[in-house]
């Protein structure tokens, strides 16, 4: 007997799978090493290489790609996969690798020459490269047969570790439409209901469920007919509508793979590079260098010949620390150091940052200072950027502008204009501070289905002040790729919308 | 064969990584040992061996191969190895 359980729309999609359910607690999801320790360890020395292969490609310095090469060559050193291989029953793979490397490291600090001695670093650089791409191969967790992940608490990167063709959906409580976790599911087309804890309650493993993310509704149990029905929906999967309006459709990327992705599905640009995404990986707490930035900008922006690519500042928060640029603990991240405040906390690194960003001597390159709150944090940014690209003349010198999520930034627009070049505004920020309502808190999520119109107001006010200087406006942020939102900002004359593709 | 290393060179790591992707190409066993501070042989195949050696300025380094390109193997490493360090002192 099928029965219906009902919540809100979380990511959009229609279909059935059997119920897993996820307890944080007992690490459900922390699935075994896969394969054999030999496999592994190949596997993870093949996408180490993959890595810097793609790195080489993009270093323009010969000194640091011959760095490359020489570490490409250790992963492929002889006696070095034979030391490895010695110990690995012995010691198992993470450990017999760092044996290895250990062992070598210490012969080259032996050497009396301080050239021969620095590149010891590079074994323990190599050692970190082959124990990340080992332990991304162990979080990844398979499934032989469509499931339903039923879960009270879901981690992004959790979510992320599941392989997507056999994740038919997410029942989750703890969240609302734009808790990140909702976004990146909505980005891999996985369909979310969103629940009450309690109402989980009611769901046990093996079940089946039909999970309709775009109505907020699962079904236990279905029919054999409305079965049908949702593997026919799922055949014309949702698309977006090309709009008729002179709006550039942008998207929004953390990473090189999702930038070249959205080129492919015929984005129009760039409107939100996250670029602490592309080094959220680090383990390092030193920040990226400023060669290290350049080349992996280039290889975003390069993904877009021709169009505008925007590259917002290393975005962390006390919610979000990156290892290199941390706020530390606070009673309340959302409204603390976050953003430009955390930036011109660091402005070396911020300088650095605009440096690299510099080096592509672009004008379609944009830079977006994120969580502007006043005019005061917008001007000791804007001399950071000067002292920087003072130099440059068109058409090698980068655009300059500021999100706009901060209901003060939204208020003084006119003001905060006649020192950027274009406004971007973050709606699900813009929503949360507006309306005192967590982003993440499903009660009053609902607030931020679509856009409620104390925001709506905000926007308007945001665009008309830009439209007076003929300075352009962007909106980026989950509401964006809705239609009927989409409509909305468009009547209100935003000019590019930034969705994630 | 044996070289000597110039004045001024050492044999680091992107020599060593040259010189390890040429070794592979041949089917001998090729070693090389640093006869000045006794370091090796090793295999001329592993860059890290290579670089433990510590072949710097003035160490007479000897090269071996053992099999059936051994002679053609021996003279191309030795002849690289000083083209490789003459590379390095004009770059």
């Amino acid at each position: 007997m099928s029965r219906v359980l009902s919540g809100r729309p979380g990511a959009p999609g229609m279909r059935v799978g059997r119920a897993v359910l996820h307890d944080p607690l007992k690490r459900s999801l922390r699935a075994p090493p896969i394969g054999d320790a030999r496999v592994r360890l190949a596997s993870a020395l093949q996408r180490a290489d993959a890595d810097l292969g793609l790195l080489q490609a993009h270093v323009p310095l010969s000194d640091e790609a011959s760095i490359i090469g020489f570490q490409r060559e250790l992963l492929r050193d002889p006696e070095l996969l034979a030391r490895i291989h010695a110990s690995i029953d012995r010691l198992g793979v993470e450990a017999a690798v760092t044996e290895a490397l250990d062992h070598y490291g210490a012969l080259l600090l032996s050497l009396e020459d301080p050239i021969l001695r620095e590149r010891a670093a590079d074994l323990r650089d190599v050692e970190q490269r082959i124990l990340r791409a080992l332990t991304g191969d162990e979080a990844a967790v398979a499934f032989d047969d469509p499931v339903v992940l039923v879960a009270r608490q879901l981690l992004p990167s959790e979510l992320a570790a599941i392989d997507a063709t056999m994740l038919a959906g997410v029942c989750l409580a703890g969240a609302g439409p734009s808790s990140h976790v909702v976004i990146l599911a909505r980005a891999l087309g996985v369909p979310v209901v969103l629940f009450d804890a309690a109402a989980l309650h009611s769901i046990s493993a093996d079940e089946r469920l039909l999970v309709d993310g775009s109505r907020g509704i699962v079904v236990v149990e279905p029919s054999a007919s409305q079965v049908a029905e949702a593997s026919e929906s799922e055949g014309h999967r949702v698309h977006r509508d090309v709009l008729k309006h002179d709006l550039r459709l942008t998207a929004v990327v953390g990473s090189l793979a999702e930038a070249q992705s959205a080129h492919a599905r015929g984005a129009a640009g760039i409107g939100l590079l996250r670029s602490e995404f592309l080094f959220a990986d680090s383990s390092s707490t030193a920040a990226p260098s400023v060669a290290e930035q350049t080349a992996a900008y280039r290889a975003v922006a390069d993904c877009f010949p021709e169009q505008p690519v925007t590259i917002r500042l290393f975005d962390a928060g006390g919610d979000k620390p990156l290892s290199f640029l941390s706020a530390g603990k606070q009673t309340n991240p959302a409204l603390g150091t976050r953003g430009v405040r955390l930036l011109l906390e660091h402005p070396g690194l911020m300088r650095d940052q605009i440096t690299a960003i510099a080096a592509l001597a672009d004008a379609r390159i944009r830079v977006l200072v994120p969580m502007v709150t006043d005019i005061g944090e917008l001007l000791r940014t804007r001399e950071i950027f000067d002292s920087v690209c003072g130099g440059l003349v068109d058409p090698a010198r980068p655009k300059f502008g500021v999100m706009i999520e901060v209901p003060a930034a939204a208020l003084m627009a006119d003001v905060l204009i006649q020192h950027v070049d274009f406004f971007s505004i973050g709606t699900n920020d813009l929503a949360q501070f507006t309306l005192a309502a967590d982003r993440d808190d499903a009660h009053y999520a609902s607030y931020g289905d679509g856009l409620h119109p104390a925001v709506l107001r905000l926007i308007e006010m945001t665009v008309q002040a830009a439209h007076a200087c003929g300075k352009p406006v962007s909106v980026c942020g989950e509401a964006a790729g809705r239609m009927d939102v989409a409509a909305a900002l468009i009547g209100l004359g935003v000019d590019e919308l930034a969705v994630g593709m | 064969m044996d070289v000597v290393i110039p004045k001024g060179r050492v044999l680091h790591a992107r020599p060593a990584a040259a010189l390890a992707r040429m070794a592979g190409e041949y089917r001998s066993v090729i070693t090389l040992q640093n006869l000045t501070n006794g370091r090796g042989p090793v295999n001329a195949r592993s860059v890290v061996s290579l670089l433990s050696l510590g072949a710097t300025a003035g160490a007479c380094v000897r090269i071996l191969a053992d099999g059936d390109d051994a002679v053609a193997a021996t003279a191309a490493l030795a002849g690289a190895l000083m083209q490789l360090l003459e590379a390095e002192a004009s770059a």
